[in-house]
């Protein structure tokens, strides 16, 4: 396990005598190695030595790090110009081959070396910044990675060996800070602080970290041990996969994109590209620049040219389809590390040029066809949104259905570098991914290219019509009374015709309608006196009436036809630069069997001719006309409906604040791989202060020039300023109609022909059902939206 | 002794180069992008070396028997220096070195008024360790350089007036 083995911060008071490691090791002091306040570095004290002092710790395993990585790093001012050489830290070094270590500094220059079995000396050193001097202080750290020994001096790399993997360095002797028992040397004459030994791993850290204090254990982000990784694999609709895991350890300042391997600490960056063909390595073949460029929605494309040996043999076809990945590693060891990801893609267009002998391949990581590839299911979980039947292509393919149902998001769509799919929304995040400011944006490149008032739209009419039936019910109440009690007699007398039972509801039936209930007020039971003699009941009396009291149910169906008149505007955005209006419209029919046939069902099972009841059926109220919704298909009903309605809202959002985002920033920076259009930029330069999503980025590498570079444009949403906030009203669809009741206006009239000499027929005659009750005309339904933004952060100062 | 350049198995022979430039010419990606505020963020790749030759003699130099289509190990006659240790004497110099009689590393000495004086070499793995002289402010481990290289076809040419024969001879290493 990697650890801090030493660690000397030289706290203490003025001349103080008391030094202390504060990795629990207890070491002697030889001589007056004190603690002082008149040059301090790093908290209240530093250390001096007088050159005559040091510090020793017995034999101890942390100093002796075998094969393994190492780090010895700290704080010095030497003061000695002379030729002597000053010892600053030691492993008992006495030439002979036993891997006892030096750090030494020799008029100006600094040296850190061992000596292996085979007497041959492994040393680095500071000549390469020419003479130090006296008069500064200087970080130096010398690291054994890999098998690479490396001095900084400053965050300046000054000398490697990349030859000592395998060299065992420390011996089991005493260790000295301050000094080495080197027959070469005396003990160290200067000032020190922040003095630590590493065993175990290779850390860098850069000068300004090491003036803040240097810990005294290794933080999480130290060396990875171990690690695990989750992975979440989806299922793609292929005959066979096959699944390759590649993984490679990356600082984390580099992940996150606050350094690059193309930009230089303090040194200058050195990079390589990787570059593989099908699982090869073809970087020794490839020449000119390459170039990978992304863009919101759209595929990820790469070209590179390849010249192929001479004499080898080709056969063109099979490279379309050959997978490429494009890395971009640092090579200042010699050999690529830390590579990070630009493209991952196949090949689709392979041109070989004869004259030149070169092979340009064109590369893509084909978004559409992977979307293609995809079940519904599937994107409608990666993207989520609207979605309608009614508005899209119910039929539509995996890339029409993806961009269906990213039209109704603010969020665009692309793979990683890596192969993976995202959505990545248009709001920037809070807190920027990656900042850029002067010190890395390059001169000249940083523009600003403002969207024009007449590409935005800050506000969508979205008309819907929906049309589907209803049945209702018109609940008639019948009464009529051909005599009474009270001129039964004279009824007798005129030999008028009583009515039959069977006659009124015959009546009731011809006219169209349904007998619902009915009461009959019956002949008198008891002789009636009539004129001189008595009207008296007869055996048939059961069958006749004075009179009826019925309801009756006419029952029909309707169409209903609703126009939502929806507006999803951005009101802000209108007070600024006027109303900006586009439209869209959508329609739906509700899906029902045939109208005709269920009216006849509705009659046959309210007369009780059959007992099977209808699908649907209104309620007959008396005096009323009363509608009952009916059930549609599930594709034209009341929630196909508002799910049409929702997507077009959400559409029209989009489309708003889409509109809203092509102010574009443009710039170049030194390559930086983890800029990528998943990413929050923030620009703070040339009195431009600006935060948004990156909407495309090319990096560019050219080997031959040493050139890397990423072209950068990055979206901003403004109209109105930060700070104005644009509210949004929730998509929800509009509430539609309900299924009600209204009066009937007309009644029924009776005439019964109840004369000796008349036919004694009796017509009922009913109103007629309303054509505004069958066919009203459209019911206009308007209906508001607010449209969210998000103003990004884009000020301009314009400078003296 | 005279330095011999070769390329391959090919000894350009001293009568044919009585007079000899060769010069060292870095290649490989190297560039320095000035941000906003002027700061210089310097970018490199690979690195190799474009080596340079002319020369002239009384004799044709018969370098276009060379095979320019194989790459072939240049010798070259322009040394390059390491600054040593000052301590120690000693600098590690890098493998790609002639190592052929009279053409081994060496060293060079600078006295404190700014005299050199040359002194000797010993060899050990890459590391060279020089000869102590007295007085001494500065040692050099001296070398000369070998290189993989491409050769370009040579050109040639005869002054009739002076009986002088020339040449040009460009490589780039591998």
């Amino acid at each position: 396990m990697a650890a801090v083995v030493a660690s000397f911060h030289f706290e203490g008071a003025d001349q103080g005598t008391s030094i202390v490691d504060s990795s629990g090791k207890t070491w002697s002091i030889t001589g007056a190695p004190v603690t002082q306040t008149q040059e301090t570095w790093v908290g209240t004290s530093s250390g001096y030595f007088p050159g005559t002092g040091y510090l020793t710790h017995a034999s101890h395993p942390d100093f002796q790090f075998g094969t393994g990585d190492f780090t010895i790093r700290g704080l010095v001012r030497c003061t000695d110009s002379t030729a002597t050489v000053r010892h600053m830290f030691g492993n008992s070094f006495a030439a002979g081959g036993n891997s006892g270590y030096y750090l030494y500094w020799q008029q100006g220059v600094i040296t850190f070396g061992y000596q292996t079995a085979d007497l041959v000396y492994h040393q680095v050193n500071s000549a390469a910044l020419g003479v130090l001097s006296i008069y500064n202080r200087y970080y130096i750290e010398i690291t054994r990675a890999d098998g690479v020994l490396t001095m900084r001096v400053n965050d300046t790399i000054t000398a490697s060996l990349d030859d000592v993997s395998g060299n065992v360095i420390g011996r089991d002797a005493p260790v000295y800070l301050g000094y080495s028992t080197s027959a070469y040397g005396s003990p160290f004459k200067g000032y020190m602080d922040e003095f630590q030994v590493i065993k175990g791993a290779a850390i860098h850290v850069t000068f300004a970290a090491a003036l803040a204090g240097l810990p005294d254990s290794l933080a999480p982000d130290g060396p990875i041990v171990s690690a695990s990784l989750q992975l979440t694999v989806i299922a793609a609709a292929m005959a066979s996969a096959s699944l390759t895991l590649h993984a490679s350890i990356v600082p984390p300042g580099i992940l996150a994109g606050t350094q690059s391997v193309c930009i230089g600490s303090g040194a200058a960056a050195i990079w390589t590209p990787v570059v593989r063909v099908a699982g090869t390595d073809v970087a020794s073949q490839t020449i000119s620049e390459i170039r990978v460029e992304a863009e919101e929605n759209a595929s990820r494309i790469s070209e590179i040219v390849l010249r192929p040996p001479a004499g080898s043999t080709m056969y063109l076809p099979e490279w379309s389809g050959k997978t490429l990945t494009i890395d971009v590693a640092d090579a200042a060891t010699g050999s690529p590390r830390w590579p990070m990801r630009l493209f991952s893609g196949v090949v689709d267009t392979p041109t070989l040029d004869l004259a030149s002998r070169t092979l340009s391949l064109s590369a893509t990581n084909d978004l559409q066809g992977r979307c293609l590839a995809m079940t519904q299911a599937a994107l409608t979980a990666l993207i989520g949104g609207y979605y309608s039947a009614a508005v899209f292509d119910a039929a539509a393919d995996g890339w029409a259905y993806a961009q269906d149902r990213l039209s109704t998001r603010t969020a665009s769509i692309d793979i990683s570098p890596q192969g993976a799919l995202r959505v990545t929304p248009w709001e920037p995040k809070a807190v920027a991914d990656i900042a850029l400011d002067e010190s890395l944006i390059y001169d000249g490149s940083l523009s600003i290219s403002l969207s024009p008032r007449s590409a935005l739209t800050n506000a969508v009419d979205v008309n819907f019509g929906y049309r589907f039936p209803r049945v209702k019910a018109e609940g008639h109440g019948v009464s009529f009374e051909a005599v009474n009690m009270t001129n039964f007699a004279q009824y007798n007398l005129e030999s008028r015709a009583f009515l039959q039972r069977a006659q009124v509801e015959a009546a009731i039936s011809a006219a169209g309608g349904t007998l619902m209930d009915i009461v009959y007020t019956p002949l008198p039971t008891v002789d009636v006196p009539v004129g001189t003699g008595f009207w008296s009941p007869g055996p048939y009396d059961d069958q006749l009436c004075m009179g009826f009291t019925a309801t009756v149910s006419f029952d029909f169906a309707a169409t209903i036809e609703e126009q939502h008149q929806i507006r999803v505007a951005a009101q802000n955005s209108i007070d600024v630069v006027g109303l900006r209006l586009e439209a869209m419209s959508g329609a739906l029919v509700g899906e029902y069997p045939d109208l005709t046939a269920a009216e006849t069902g509705i009659k046959l099972y309210k007369a009780a001719v059959t007992s099977i009841p209808p699908a649907d059926v209104a309620a007959t109220v008396l005096d009323k006309t009363t509608a009952a919704e009916v059930t549609l298909t599930p594709e034209t009903n009341r929630d196909a409906a508002n799910a049409a309605m929702e997507t077009l809202i959400a559409i029209a959002k989009a489309k708003i604040w889409s509109s809203h985002r092509g102010n574009t920033i443009t710039l170049t920076v030194p390559l930086m791989p983890a800029i990528d259009v998943d990413k929050t930029v923030s620009v703070a330069a040339d009195g431009v202060t600006a935060k948004g999503k990156v909407r495309r980025v090319v990096h560019i590498m050219r080997p031959e020039t040493g050139e890397a570079y990423s072209e950068v444009a990055i979206a901003l949403c403004s109209v109105a300023g930060v700070g104005i906030t644009h509210d949004e009203t929730a998509t929800a669809a509009p509430s539609g109609t309900v299924a009600g009741q209204t009066d009937l206006s007309l009644s029924p009239t009776v005439v019964f022909n109840s004369g000796p000499t008349e036919d004694n027929a009796i017509t009922i005659t009913f109103p007629a059902v309303a054509e505004a009750e069958r066919n009203g005309t459209a019911i206009i339904l308007p209906s508001t939206f607010d449209a969210p933004l998000v103003e990004d952060v884009f000020t301009v100062t314009i400078g003296s | 002794m005279t330095r011999v350049l070769k390329l391959g198995s090919f000894s350009l022979q001293t009568l044919a180069a009585l007079d000899i430039n060769q010069s060292y010419e870095p290649l490989g990606g190297e560039f320095i992008p000035r941000t906003i505020n002027g700061t210089g963020l310097k970018q490199m790749t690979w690195q190799r070396t474009r080596i340079v030759t002319s020369g002239q003699g009384w004799i044709p130099d018969g370098l276009d028997s060379i095979d320019t289509s194989a790459q072939l190990v240049l010798a070259c006659i322009k040394p390059r220096a390491v600054r040593a240790v000052l301590a120690t004497r000693q600098a590690t110099l890098p493998a790609a070195r002639r190592s052929d009689a009279g053409h081994t590393p060496w060293g060079v000495a600078t006295l404190s008024d700014g005299r050199t004086v040359r002194t000797t070499a010993t060899i050990v793995g890459n590391v060279a360790t020089l000869a102590a002289v007295a007085g001494v402010v500065a040692y050099d481990a001296l070398y000369l350089p070998q290189f993989t290289v491409w050769a370009m076809r040579p050109t040639d040419a005869l002054t009739r007036g002076d009986g002088i024969y020339r040449w040009d001879l460009v490589c780039e290493e591998v």
